[in-house]
């Protein structure tokens, strides 16, 4: 045998059970995506692909009009980048981590319409500036 | 049912804009069918371009405008048809038939090994098939990267809406370039609405058009069997399938290494032949590579180097200078618009990277090298990330060393290789993300991005461990 041809079936041998293994990996989660998304609306997909993030999505979108402002805080930063992603038309706002003692004034400040908090309970909870 | 109707026409719109193309670029005509993967990568790089190209003029994106673009276009090649006939030959990629049909292997391992290959990646395409169906992208490369500028392309129809370079929804990175997201428009415009599912579909065709072109490639050069070994091992690497930017994420990963793959073949083949008529393909090439990632400039650069490097003699050298001259010529005609709306329209939020690269910047960051350097040779042999992929390379290159036969294809590919690492290793140490001056940062920045560099290079890894081997 050649050695070109040995080389050849010795990565083929080196190959296989990884593809044996990422075969079934991928199966796993294909089954995965079919079990759980299959015959689902489009927002109930969303919603479980966002999870904890999705009471919050979902109210934004029942409670305010696209062409406004959302000031978001306490949430982590890829969420607010993800909720920023969803609600688009609207523009999200938070901060950079420091507290704000007087949520209604700093959105005022910016001409932020409305602003999120959440309550002991993690329930979101939206608020218009007046 | 609808939209999976809309879908398919989103994807012959993108095979006709290629086939358009590729004949008005003087491609023989009936060999267009045998390259499905040529149609695609000139098909949605040609469709993004021709969007912007409107945008830029102030026109409206639009189902219409992609719609007048197709008619445009077969106009155009009916006009070609008429005029030159059927009797002229174009050119083609690939002349003669495939390594396999002059010498092919046969026998029952044979047949066994090839059952098995074909078999491994039937089964990773129909698993992505069926996520990118049932699952909507939520990526954080998606999300935070390309799909607000695909959504903000849609809706506002234009590229100088005021929000279309806000920074805080674009992710600080208004400057990325917009291939991919304008692919993603235009499967939006064909469903008439904003789909996170049904457009993961895209960039699931881009890998599989790349696992065909890479073995159509690999089958010109080495035995089927060998050709399918390789196409084998390259369309389960883990990273391709599994994690942010694989082939079900909607990003720029896959694309770029697909786009920059068929310009390495199609630059290997002008080395070979010095056809004139590649030429343009290949401009268009570099700008697709380009337009899909601030990187793929850079990486265009290198192509155009390496070629003026490996250029057989000194006579042969002035042909090539001319062709490469005309080439970067046609690049630059392609890249202006782009250039203009990244330089004048675009409010960079973040840190004008250039602007800050001085001699005494460049000596501060040099020290960077001493981890930058193993940090990236350290990612590309991941076994969990790229299998044994690099392992393969190495070995590669050790026997191609030991046993002296340096073809000129092989020597092109390892500068292109090496370049590009030595690219990434220098914007690494010079990179001003997260925090300049910061070792620790920069460390965190290359164990979270330094895959990157691989997407590309390890489908040229394999192609050139295959010409080695064979």
């Amino acid at each position: 045998m050649k050695i070109r041809n040995k080389v050849m079936y010795l990565f083929f041998i080196c190959w296989l059970p990884l593809a044996v293994f990422l075969s079934i990996l991928n199966v796993r989660s294909a089954v995965h995506a079919y079990g759980s998304f299959h015959g689902k609306t489009d927002i109930e997909r969303v919603g479980l692909i966002t999870q904890d993030m999705f009471s919050t999505l979902k109210m934004c979108r029942e409670l305010t009009p696209k062409n406004t402002s959302i000031f978001i805080a306490a949430l982590p930063y890829e969420e607010n980048v993800r909720l920023e992603y969803y609600l688009y038309p609207r523009r999200i706002c938070w901060s950079d981590g420091s507290l704000i003692p007087n949520m209604r004034a700093y959105c005022q400040a910016r001409h932020i319409e409305y602003y999120i908090s959440y309550d002991a309970m993690r329930h979101p909870v939206i608020t218009k500036v007046e | 049912m609808g939209m999976y109707l809309r879908l398919a026409c989103a994807l012959v719109a993108v095979y006709t804009y290629g086939g358009a193309i590729l004949y008005l670029l003087g491609y023989e005509l009936r060999g267009l069918l045998k390259k499905p993967y040529l149609l695609f990568c000139f098909g949605t790089g040609g469709m993004s371009f021709f969007m912007f190209l409107a945008a830029f003029f102030s026109m409206r994106l639009s189902l219409k405008l992609i719609i007048f673009g197709v008619v445009l276009l077969l106009c155009l090649c009916a006009l070609k048809l008429l005029l030159q006939g059927t009797g002229k030959r174009g050119w083609v990629l690939f002349e003669g038939r495939p390594y396999s049909n002059i010498r092919g292997d046969t026998g029952r391992w044979y047949k066994i090994v090839r059952l098995l290959c074909a078999a491994a990646i039937v089964i990773q395409i129909i698993c992505l098939f069926m996520i990118c169906l049932e699952q909507p992208e939520n990526s954080w490369d998606s999300l935070a990267y390309w799909s607000p500028k695909a959504k903000i392309l849609y809706t506002q129809q234009n590229i100088y809406g005021n929000t279309f370079d806000y920074p805080r929804l674009v992710h600080k990175v208004s400057n990325y370039p917009l291939l991919v997201p304008l692919g993603m428009s235009n499967i939006y415009f064909f469903l008439g609405q904003i789909n996170d599912r049904l457009v993961r579909l895209l960039f699931l065709f881009y890998f599989i058009m790349f696992i065909l072109a890479f073995f159509d490639t690999l089958r010109r050069y080495v035995p089927e069997l060998n050709a399918l070994i390789f196409t084998a091992f390259f369309s389960t690497i883990p990273r391709f399938l599994i994690g942010g930017g694989s082939a079900a994420d909607c990003a720029a990963n896959i694309p770029l290494a697909f786009y920059c793959f068929i310009a390495a073949v199609f630059f290997m083949r002008y080395l070979k032949e010095r056809r004139f008529e590649l030429i343009i393909p290949m401009a268009l090439l570099l700008f697709f590579c380009a337009f899909t990632k601030s990187e793929g400039f850079y990486y265009g650069i290198i192509f155009i180097i390496g070629s003026m490097l490996f250029a057989r003699n000194k006579a042969d050298r002035g042909t090539v200078l001319k062709d490469l001259i005309f080439l970067i010529a046609a690049f630059l005609a392609l890249y202006a618009p782009w250039f203009m709306y990244k330089t004048i329209f675009i409010a960079l939020p973040h840190i004008n990277f250039p602007s800050l690269i001085r001699i005494n910047y460049f000596l501060a960051q040099f020290h960077r090298l001493s981890f930058v350097i193993p940090m990236l040779i350290f990612e590309g042999l991941k076994v969990w990330h790229w299998h044994i992929a690099g392992i393969i390379f190495i070995i590669s290159v050790i026997y191609t060393v030991k046993s002296r036969v340096f073809q000129p294809e092989i020597l092109y590919l390892w500068f292109i290789m090496l370049a590009f690492f030595v690219f990434f290793a220098f914007a690494y140490m010079l990179s001003t993300w997260w925090g300049s001056g910061n070792d620790e940062v920069c460390k965190e920045f290359i164990r979270s991005s330094g895959s990157g560099l691989y997407f590309s290079l390890m489908p040229l890894a394999l192609l050139v461990s295959s010409l080695s081997f064979c």
